[in-house]
């Protein structure tokens, strides 16, 4: 398990994180949204061990990160702005984590680049960014790491290979119990490839939520009835939000969906159609429970 | 260790510069290569010209290779260590590449050291390659001999350096974060100390330059103890500079400090300093005053060294352009520039800092006591190098110069002498070079037993008397008398030869002729032994025994002529030098030979012979252009040869006389005007009656040249015609001659003039024409110029409009009168003519 507790970072005068608190469960896919400048890589490096925290202890598996190999041999950390050896290709790169890494496979290395239709031999230098970033997913995938941290890795990725990195990515934290960590100022990205997911804003968790419970504890409501009423009509549900137009009423609840779509149902609405929302939606009406101006963290 | 290095680390970090490393090593080898190759080739060269057999007689004792050509290109590998430590370092400029390596599953300790590991096996591993590819190389040349020792002295010095130059760039990447600011701080970190103890030093010796600052409390800040200039001076010559111990105990120290600190830097290093030109604004504020410092110092200096306000003031300008330069290349935001503004004044607050400490030494060395009772002895030295010099500033001492070097006495009256002469200098401190004084460098004891050295100005009467005093003491003449032992002399380098040639003998029959050479001395009287040691002795020989060694860590030279009287001695050394003799001989009949040939049209020649000059400038008529110079027609020419060669048929010296040394050497100096390089030709020739070579030197002296000079010398006058005509318009003219007078026979003192003439002014111009009448008016007679009794008024013209800069040098009479004189200077210079006396 990851933890963090209070982590503060400064560049110079400026606090990147400030007194950031989480706890990251094993084998889970934890996505971390956020705008641009609100900490996601700045957390990535904290944990991966490039940055020390100024304040505050993380700890992996009750270890500390920061200068101890035997924590960062579990943790790679693949990074926004990619790295290669210069004039490298896929074989020199593999052989290079092949050194550091224990548990790196060139088994799974030659798999994955066959299942990515990559030529291994070929200078990164010809490589188009798309493919550079999935020869930095199948080496990443390849050393088999437990801990496996992805900044922004569906940048320059068409929807076809997109998909691909997450069935890979899926298919590592089945087999392998890896605990991943997708950071992406893009909500929708993360919403069918995360299991957990935590909004991070200058420097602090805003949010944190399982997004299966997020997904389902949250819906849309469109009622109408044919005499006028307003939201006092619904005194036993849990509303997020309330809007009506004319006879019309559009409600996010929160609770038991089909518990409430009964409770609705026995008072004869003229119109009832419970609708799920998108995670974006879920997000924007959390948020905005908890008193942020959400479009002002999204992009 | 498992915590400081890492093989499989250490593995990829080779791959990662290998391209680096090929090429390194590829161009230091194959460099390498090609001195013993050249050699090689000259020697099959050699023996395909002579014959195996020829060759082997002449090659059959090897020449020994000095230490400075064994392998010098394995300097390129000091060259490349920076360039290794910032490609392999390279990642922490890049904020991607940082957080990669960051990011690794190593101890940052473990990361810095296997990668400096892998950079230090390219270049230790190129450079025992190379030492190695030469060692098989100069093996397999029969004509050189070396000792298996200096492989792994070269190969140590080598490593060191690498180690040096790699601990400076290393901490000045770890410090900073782009290419920029890494060389900068690399370049700061490396020689920062070294500038401001120049500043300080300088200023100090220019203030008091009669003070040796190498017996100071300042000789701590000695080149000699800078491992970089030691480097240079010693890696190609004889590395005696390697044997001080300060040096190699200061440069460890610095070498492991910088070491520990660029690794500490490193495992605190944030990642994010990537790109940023310093870790944080302090430091960059710092990095900045660091590197503007050399400039604002430079500035001090000067105002201390130099009044003219004007030349203070660019430096101050160029100082503050150093300073926002800086700020404005590593930050690239004018912002930034503007804003280090008030850190101006940290720059000031240093340079005052600076200013108070050189005021305080002058303050010390101003009030130090010059009386008698604060000196407890005195002697002679020889001061050999300056505190910053590249290299020993004179050549190195002779043995005798070195045992009788700081010696000294402590008697009363040498005391007073230098006492007197101290206080005479503090007092004329400008005074260096006076008809009245002479200056030596003088050691001078204090009671509290520290030695200072100070150069004095002496009456010759003190000179004289202390030098006796000195020379009364027994211990400097057992000192001086002394003779090296067989091991205070370097590997190799002793040698005996025959008058100059190469020395092919093996270093083991040195040794025993140099212990036969020790008997014999020793076998001397006292007086012999001075008057050998004097070289006075009258049956000086043509066999020489040279070397070079240390004597408690100072170096020292000898040269001895081994006498007749050294019986043993020669009887070892004749039978080794028979063929050198032979072959000397043969060579100077060859040239007697070639001599007749020379057609005298290619150059000039001057006749001379054991120095003395016969004739001068004997040529043909092709040297007439363009050359001052008195030359002789076909005909003077034709006899002159006739007259040497014929003289030099009947004087060859026979081969015995040669042998014995017992003849004299004709020299033959034939200036090339086509390539202007000279070349002498010896003949040897027999003792002839003095009579006999006046007779001779009468001859070329009777052939006459005084028709050749005399058209010479209208085509001057032809020639400053021109030159008025050309400097009419748009051009400067500056005359610089040098006049003597005659000053109630008293000896001549010499002047050195310029006019600096500007040909826009018609009445300068008239002036300027006036100076001409004069000069034309004074141009020597022929007669004088052919005797060389006449000196030159160089003329140098230059014309902006023509762009062009013209030389004339005009000769006119040796001896003019100071009124003569004085009317030239008035009517060329105007009243406030300006006379510099020569120094």
């Amino acid at each position: 398990m990851i933890e963090a507790v209070g982590i503060t970072k400064y560049f110079e005068n400026f606090k990147a994180l400030n007194n950031l608190n989480c706890k990251i469960p094993d084998s889970c896919i934890y996505g971390l949204v956020g705008s641009n400048g609100a900490g996601k890589s700045t957390f990535l490096r904290l944990i991966s061990g490039v940055y020390k925290p100024d304040e505050g202890t993380i700890l992996m598996d009750g270890q500390p990160v920061y200068e101890n190999p035997d924590v960062k041999k579990n943790i790679l950390y693949v990074t926004d702005d990619l790295y290669f050896l210069p004039q490298s290709n896929m074989k020199r790169m593999a052989d290079f984590y092949h050194a550091i890494y224990e548990n790196f496979s060139y088994e799974k290395f030659n798999e994955l680049t066959e299942t990515f239709k990559l030529d291994p031999g070929k200078n990164f230098n010809t490589f188009s960014k798309g493919m550079r970033r999935q020869a930095a997913t199948i080496l990443a995938l390849a050393a088999k790491p437990r801990y496996l941290f992805f900044d922004e890795t569906f940048d320059g990725l068409d929807p076809v290979m997109r998909n691909l990195v997450k069935r890979c990515i899926y298919s590592d934290v089945l087999d392998r119990k890896t605990t991943t960590i997708i950071t992406s100022h893009s909500l929708r990205e993360l919403e069918d490839v995360c299991d957990q997911l935590a909004m991070l804003h200058k420097g602090g968790i805003v949010f944190e939520s399982d997004i299966q419970d997020l997904k389902t504890s949250l819906f849309k409501v469109q009622i109408a009835f044919g005499d006028p009423f307003d939201q006092n009509k619904f005194p036993d549900i849990e509303m997020v939000n309330y809007s009506q137009k004319g006879s019309v009423a559009n409600i996010i609840v929160r609770g038991d969906r089909d518990a409430i779509k009964a409770k609705l149902r026995l008072m004869n609405p003229l119109v009832l159609d419970i609708l799920p929302l998108t995670l974006e939606e879920v997000f924007i009406y959390e948020m905005e429970a908890l008193g942020y101006a959400f479009k002002d963290m999204i992009d | 260790m498992k915590n400081i290095f890492n093989v499989k680390l250490y593995l990829q970090a080779l791959k990662k510069i290998k391209l680096l490393g090929i090429a390194c090593s590829a161009i230091t080898v194959v460099i390498s290569m090609l001195i013993p190759i050249f050699d090689l080739l000259k020697e099959l060269e050699d023996k395909r010209r002579l014959g195996t057999a020829q060759f082997h007689k002449l090659y059959d004792q090897a020449n020994i290779i000095s230490d400075g050509i064994f392998s010098p290109m394995l300097i390129l590998l000091i060259i490349f260590t920076p360039f290794f430590f910032f490609s392999m370092f390279s990642y922490l400029n890049k904020r991607n590449e940082s957080d990669f390596y960051h990011a690794i599953p190593f101890k940052r300790t473990t990361v810095v050291v296997s990668f400096s590991a892998a950079i230090y096996t390219w270049l230790w591993g190129t450079a025992l390659v190379s030492l190695l590819i030469n060692t098989l190389l100069w093996s397999l040349c029969e004509s050189f001999s070396f000792s298996f020792l200096l492989v792994p002295k070269l190969l140590g010095i080598v490593c060191f350096a690498t180690l040096y130059f790699g601990a400076f760039t290393l901490l000045a990447i770890t410090l900073t974060g782009t290419p920029v600011s890494s060389s900068t701080l690399a370049l700061i970190l490396f020689c920062l100390f070294r500038v401001v103890t120049f500043f300080f030093t300088s200023i100090i010796d220019n203030h008091f330059s009669y003070i040796d600052l190498t017996k100071s409390y300042l000789s701590i800040f000695s080149t000699k103890y800078w491992f970089p200039v030691a480097f240079l001076r010693g890696f190609f010559s004889d590395m005696s500079v390697f044997s001080n111990a300060a040096l190699w105990i200061w440069s460890s120290i610095v070498v492991i400090g910088f070491f520990a600190l660029g690794i500490h830097f490193y495992r605190t290093r944030k990642s994010e300093t990537a790109s940023k030109s310093a870790p944080s604004k302090r430091l960059q504020h710092l990095y900045r005053l660091a590197f503007t410092l050399p400039f604002a110092l430079l500035t001090v200096f000067m105002a201390f060294v130099e009044n003219d306000f004007s030349v203070i003031l660019i430096f101050l300008v160029l100082t503050l352009l150093a300073y926002y330069l800086y700020e404005l290349i590593t930050t690239k935001s004018i912002k930034s520039m503007l804003k280090c503004t008030p850190y101006l004044l940290v720059l000031a607050a240093v340079c005052a800092v600076f200013s108070g400490a050189v005021f305080g030494s002058f303050a010390v060395f101003s009030n130090e006591s010059t009386a008698v009772e604060d000196i407890k002895e005195v002697g002679f030295y020889e001061k050999r190098s300056e505190l910053f010099s590249f290299e020993d500033r004179y050549y190195t001492l002779s043995y005798e110069e070195m045992t009788t070097n700081d010696l000294t006495i402590s008697s009363e009256e040498a005391r007073k002498i230098v006492s007197d002469a101290w206080l005479r200098t503090k007092e004329d401190s400008h005074i260096f070079y006076s008809e009245l004084y002479q200056t030596r460098d003088v050691l001078i004891v204090r009671p509290s037993g520290r030695s200072i050295g100070r150069r004095l100005l002496f009456t010759t009467d003190e000179f004289n008397r202390l030098e006796d005093l000195l020379l009364s003491s027994p211990e400097y003449n057992n000192a001086f008398l002394e003779i090296p032992s067989e091991k205070e002399f370097y590997d190799g380098s002793l040698r005996c030869c025959v008058n100059d040639a190469q020395n092919y003998t093996d270093f083991e029959i040195n040794k025993k002729i140099w212990n036969l050479f020790v008997a014999e001395y020793n076998e001397l009287s006292e007086q012999d032994k001075i008057l050998f040691k004097q070289n006075a002795l009258p049956d000086a020989t043509h066999y020489r025994i040279t070397g070079r060694g240390d004597h408690h860590s100072t170096a020292f030279r000898i040269d001895y002529t081994v006498p007749a009287s050294f019986v043993k001695t020669i009887e070892a050394l004749q039978p080794l030098y028979e063929y050198e003799l032979d072959d000397q001989y043969t060579m100077m009949k060859d040239e007697f030979e070639r001599c007749k040939q020379l057609d005298f049209k290619e150059g000039d020649y001057s006749i001379s012979i054991d120095g003395y000059l016969l004739c001068n400038n004997v040529s043909g008529p092709v040297s007439v252009n363009g050359f001052i110079e008195p030359v002789s027609e076909d005909e003077s020419t034709r006899l002159a040869v006739e007259k040497i060669i014929a003289f030099l048929k009947d004087h060859l010296a026979t081969r015995k006389e040669f042998q014995n040394n017992d003849c004299g050497m004709i020299t033959l100096q034939i200036n090339h005007f086509s390539s202007d390089y000279y070349t002498a030709v010896n003949i040897p020739i027999a003792k002839v009656p003095y009579t006999d070579a006046a007779l001779f030197k009468e001859t070329c002296s009777n052939i006459s040249y005084e028709k050749d000079t005399e058209a010479m010398i209208f085509d001057i006058r032809q020639r400053m015609k021109d030159f008025l005509a050309k400097g009419k318009e748009n051009c400067e003219l500056n005359v610089h001659f040098k006049t003597y007078y005659d000053n109630n026979d008293e000896d001549p003192i010499w002047f050195d003039n310029a006019l600096h003439y500007d040909g826009a002014n018609q009445s300068e111009f008239e002036t300027l024409e006036n100076a001409f009448d004069w000069l034309d008016s004074h141009i020597v007679a022929a007669y004088d110029y052919m005797h060389g009794d006449y000196q030159t008024v160089t003329l140098v013209l230059y014309n902006y409009t023509l762009e062009i800069e013209e030389i004339l040098e005009i000769p006119i009479g040796a001896k003019i009168p100071r009124e003569d004189f004085d009317d030239f200077a008035k009517r060329t210079f105007g009243e406030d003519y300006n006379i510099q006396k020569e120094e």
